[in-house]
């Protein structure tokens, strides 16, 4: 670290070959009136220096709480991590002290959220609410942090910074807002930088310059970047690899050029095939039949499998079928990847 | 059966007023909608595209008349809807329907699925006889692909896309011939707006009708209409069929817009000529002079933040098509 | 660059829009900002039906979680037995409350008299029941008067708008400003002053009314506001869009919808409207004697200080007028538990 930090001395984290993330095997569990709510059963991924990882997935996927079991932000009742490892430079998150994890929260490890406006405190001024993570992680008194706001906001290209440094959050657009959480998210040189939906709630054209903007950070920094999303588009345009998710389970993970072009779970097939797209005019959609289930009624045996047209009886009993290497780098948690990926 | 006009508008406008200070003082307007003009045609799809802000969904309202315009006239099918008042006015709601965007909030909590879609036939007693309503409603559910068995259930109890069901049963139940379709699927799961398209696709054979399609994804858009208007700050920017919009559009709003949108598949998508727009879109109380879109134009002159660009047919290379721009041209990337 | 900021008012019609996707109210615990954000995990949670699942509206849903809550049942049953007391006296004693020895004045809690006696001689225990009666009556009346006139007015109010709610919302912020006991104290000894000697439903009634004019203003601000959230409704505008007329849209579709938070603060106030009752009479410019009412005999007990020689004369009514009030107030509390989305 090249700042003048008064973090506490063990906190030297370092990436050892760029291996930043590890997530194993990780549960997570939320305890609802109606019953126990598997949202995460077992997923596992790693994050390297300098990697977009998209973690696509639908509402109920689990894809955000996965973000949020990794932060250490997960709302606890009711949710609960109940199994599992979250390395970060190879120390377990989950078994530290909280203490610790608040160090690592924003400065190692830090989050942005789909709703900027809700995400910002509407009665202070948005330099103020940047300075503020200067003023505590880093005890840097209130003009230089004020100085560090602005020098950051222009780095998130936000026009006229010094004039705006004093403007409140409802004083900006939407896109103005999210560069605003981008800034804060960035502020301590983060090495990973978990982005949970960041443009679904933006137009299009805005969009396009968030993820740009996202993109240029990442090189110049060589973060890690997680991108939460359920947007197919966004995914094929920025990440390098992704990890699809169903039901609270990674089904598919691979490179981008890979899944796009010969996915191997008949959901990301499914998906892959249902979505209308910009440069052709398709006919009829070939739309995935039936509802994601209920996370208190899971089926047995694969979770997809009510909605999957390749589905035979081995996958309606016994447990889901584990991801598995499909074939050199890709996994799938089908029993039929090899076939489908022969088509 | 596609052909003659049903639906036509002529200058929308919305003008919204702001009011401020203790007594409530007008300081200005909120040009929502601004003087839009087109015409839907008998069983065909009009796709209506634009960010938030530009007024589709103003629009929308307008031409179901739940909006009183502030200047305009609407006619349908030989009807001046905005002149009509009250018993006229609730025959034509026959005819006229919407689907809107939230499935959440578009159904009474406090009713069965039985009522909700039910309650056209209490509004309008001779469509079906009271006898005959249970079943017609058990049937309207079958014809959205729902459990006939559902009727007694509450909204809460089903997911976003079947009560998206639900409010097309609704929206269908009085035999309409336009439906509004308010981004019927933007709050819908990716793997269930596919199931919703292609039952408003099957609707729309089965029952000949003409849907305006309000949405913000031009993807879903282009797949679902025949004609398409984008929108931009109240304003119809470029108006024309799918492939004239998609594929040789005139308008840099237009153009820009498109070169945004990332294709699901990494090959195009990386290769693609992306136009970033600098800015944000202007406030619609306080819109640009001139051309709207100048102050965030790559191609804007002298000329485009003086005289408003009229809507008019340019030359896209392959026809022509309706634009509003001085300069209306297709794209061709600088290298 | 043009200016991003937002300078419309907050009502601004473009808004909707501007947020659209964005606004379902986040229902569930489970809700993260996923996929298209109104897209609520609740509804995954109860996503696919199996098809035995019966019909629940969102009443049936509140009752299953007040059925649960020892609370309801405590302060239900508590109730029960005071609306029982107050049409059926008789059946809690065979005693009349009227009749009184004053040889017995004063006497403690005996065998013969479980509450013992008052001052007059008259038996606390029968005087206690009879009492419910005034209590009760004032508290259900007024709750009823200032909820109806409330919910009227605050539904015209909110669902209007313009001149007359601005109108009716002056009205109800000076009314409010009057504080409730104060405002009934001045009302019953001038405009509402009752002669002694006057029948006993007038008495009643003229509390009633005090209370129910200086009260309004609560049920009517809440009622307007909830109406205003309802009223930009999705489902509001579709029925406008069937043509639905006006009235039948109010009653149909707002009223139902907005009205949820007026129940809890209408039995919660009902306890409030039974103190106010008893301390009008405890000051003796509400019922009077020969009335029976907890006011009376509270401030019969306690302004002739009594309150050391014969506690039980001021205990066993104040008792039953805490107990009372306390009900109405843990059956509003748990009413709010159970109808109140945000706690789900």
């Amino acid at each position: 670290m090249t700042t003048t930090t008064t973090a506490p001395a063990h906190l030297h984290w370092e990436a050892k070959d760029g291996l930043l993330l590890e997530v194993e095997d990780l549960h997570v569990e939320f305890r609802t009136r109606d019953g126990i709510a598997k949202a995460i059963n077992g997923v596992s991924f790693d994050l390297r220096q300098g990697e977009t990882l998209a973690i696509l997935g639908e509402s109920g996927s689990g894809k955000s709480v996965t973000a949020q079991a990794i932060m250490g932000i997960l709302d606890t009742p009711p949710g609960y991590v109940t199994g599992g490892k979250v390395k970060y430079c190879g120390t377990d998150l989950l078994q530290v002290p909280e203490k610790v994890r608040q160090t690592v929260r924003g400065a190692e490890i830090s989050m942005i959220f789909q709703d900027a406006l809700s995400s910002l405190n509407p009665v202070f001024p948005v330099g103020w609410q940047i300075a503020e993570m200067f003023r505590i992680h880093r005890k840097m008194n209130k003009s230089d942090a004020l100085a560090q706001a602005v020098r950051l906001m222009q780095r998130v290209k936000i026009p006229a910074a010094k004039e705006r440094v004093s403007a409140y959050p409802h004083q900006f657009s939407g896109g103005m807002r999210q560069r605003i959480m981008i800034a804060m998210a960035i502020a301590l040189d983060p090495a990973v930088l978990i982005a949970d939906e960041p443009t679904t709630a933006l137009d299009v054209t805005v969009q396009a310059q968030i993820m740009g903007l996202l993109k240029e950070l990442q090189e110049e920094s060589n973060m890690g970047l997680i991108l939460i999303t359920h947007d197919l588009g966004v995914v094929a345009d920025v990440a390098d690899n992704i990890a699809v998710m169903y039901c609270g389970r990674m089904v598919e993970t691979a490179n981008v050029h890979e899944i796009y072009g010969h996915p191997c779970h008949p959901y990301t097939i499914g998906l892959l095939d249902s979505i209308p797209r910009l440069d052709m005019k398709g006919t009829v959609l070939r739309a995935i039949g039936g509802l994601p289930p209920n996370l208190l009624a899971v089926p047995p045996g694969c979770a997809f499998n009510p909605r999957c047209k390749f589905a035979k009886d081995q996958c309606r009993v016994g447990d889901a079928p584990p991801l598995i290497e499909a074939a050199p780098g890709r996994h799938s948690a089908c029993y039929f990847a090899e076939e489908l990926l022969s088509r | 059966m596609t052909g003659d006009v049903i639906l036509r508008a002529e200058g929308l406008k919305k003008y919204y007023p702001i009011k401020t200070g203790v007594i409530r003082r007008t300081t200005g307007h909120v040009r929502a909608v601004d003087g839009v003009s087109f015409e839907l045609l008998r069983g065909e799809t009009l796709g209506v595209v634009g960010e938030s802000g530009c007024g589709k969904s103003t629009l929308g309202r307008m031409l179901m008349r739940l909006e009183e315009p502030t200047e305009g006239t609407l006619n349908f099918d030989g009807a001046d809807v905005y002149s009509l008042k009250g018993e006229d006015m609730r025959r034509l709601r026959r005819d006229i329907q919407i689907v809107f965007q939230d499935p959440y909030t578009s159904l009474n909590p406090r009713k069965t699925v039985g009522d909700i879609i039910g309650e056209p036939f209490e509004i309008h007693p001779d469509v079906v006889p009271k006898a005959g309503r249970r079943k017609r409603v058990q049937e309207l559910l079958e014809q959205v692909g729902l459990s006939p068995e559902h009727i007694n259930r509450y909204p809460h109890q089903f997911s976003g896309g079947q009560r998206q069901r639900i409010g097309i049963a609704r929206g269908i139940a009085l035999n309409p011939k336009v439906l509004i379709c308010d981004e019927p699927v933007s709050a819908l799961d990716v793997s269930v707006q596919a199931q919703v398209i292609n039952l408003l696709e099957k609707l729309q054979n089965e029952l000949n009708l003409s849907y305006v399609f309000i949405a913000h994804d031009l993807s879903v858009v282009r797949h679902i209409s025949d004609r398409v208007a984008v929108m931009y700050l109240g304003k119809i920017a470029e108006l024309g069929d799918d492939a004239q919009i998609y594929d040789h559009p005139t308008h840099p709003y237009t153009q820009a817009l498109l070169s945004a949108v990332p294709v699901p598949d990494p090959e195009t998508t990386r290769n693609r000529h992306q136009i970033v727009l600098q800015g944000d879109v202007p406030s619609p109380a306080n819109p640009p002079s001139g051309c709207r879109f100048h102050t965030r134009c790559w191609r804007a002159q002298p000329i485009c933040s003086t005289t408003e660009p009229q809507l008019v047919e340019h030359d896209d290379g392959h026809g022509t098509h309706r634009s509003a721009c001085h300069f209306a041209e297709p794209f061709v990337p600088a290298s | 660059m043009s200016d991003p900021t937002n300078p419309t008012n907050p009502t601004d019609p473009v808004a909707p829009n501007l947020v659209a996707g964005r606004t379902t109210p986040s229902a569930s615990m489970l809700d993260v900002q996923e996929a298209s954000g109104a897209t609520p995990e609740a509804a995954l949670l109860a996503a696919p039906l199996d098809d035995g699942a019966p019909a629940r509206s969102l009443w049936s849903d509140a009752w299953e979680i007040m059925r649960r809550s020892p609370l309801f049942w405590i302060a239900s049953t508590l109730i029960v037995i005071l609306l029982t007391m107050t049409v059926f006296p008789g059946l809690f004693t065979g005693k009349d409350p009227s009749r009184c020895v004053l040889d017995l004045a004063r006497q403690g809690p005996s065998g013969d008299a479980i509450f013992g006696y008052d001052i007059q001689g008259c038996d606390v225990y029968a005087q206690t029941i009879y009492g419910a009666r005034a209590s009760i009556l004032v508290g259900v009346s007024t709750t009823l008067l200032v909820t109806l006139v409330g919910v009227a007015l605050g539904t015209l109010g909110g669902y209007v708008g313009g001149w007359l709610d601005a109108l009716l919302s002056r009205i109800a912020d000076m009314v409010f400003a009057i504080p409730l006991l104060l405002g009934a104290i001045v009302a019953m000894t001038t405009v509402f002053r009752t002669l002694p000697g006057a029948p006993y439903f007038v008495v009643v009634g003229k509390v009633v009314v005090v209370l129910a004019l200086l009260s309004w203003p609560s049920i009517y601000r809440l009622m307007r506001s909830s109406v205003l959230q309802v009223k930009p409704a999705e489902y509001v505008l579709a029925a406008r869009a069937l043509g639905s007329k006006t009235l039948r849209l109010v009653l149909n579709h707002v009223i139902p919808n907005a009205i949820a938070p007026v129940i809890v603060v209408a039995t919660i106030d009902l306890g409030a409207y039974i103190a106010t009752e008893a301390t009008l009479s405890f000051l003796g410019i509400g019922l009077q004697p020969p009335a029976i009412s907890w006011g009376i005999a509270i401030s019969d007990a306690s302004s002739l200080g009594y309150v050391r020689t014969a506690p039980h004369m001021l205990l066993f009514p104040s008792l039953f007028l805490s107990v009372t009030v306390l009900s109405f107030i843990m059956l509003g509390e748990v009413v709010r538990e159970a109808i109140d989305p945000k706690l789900r």
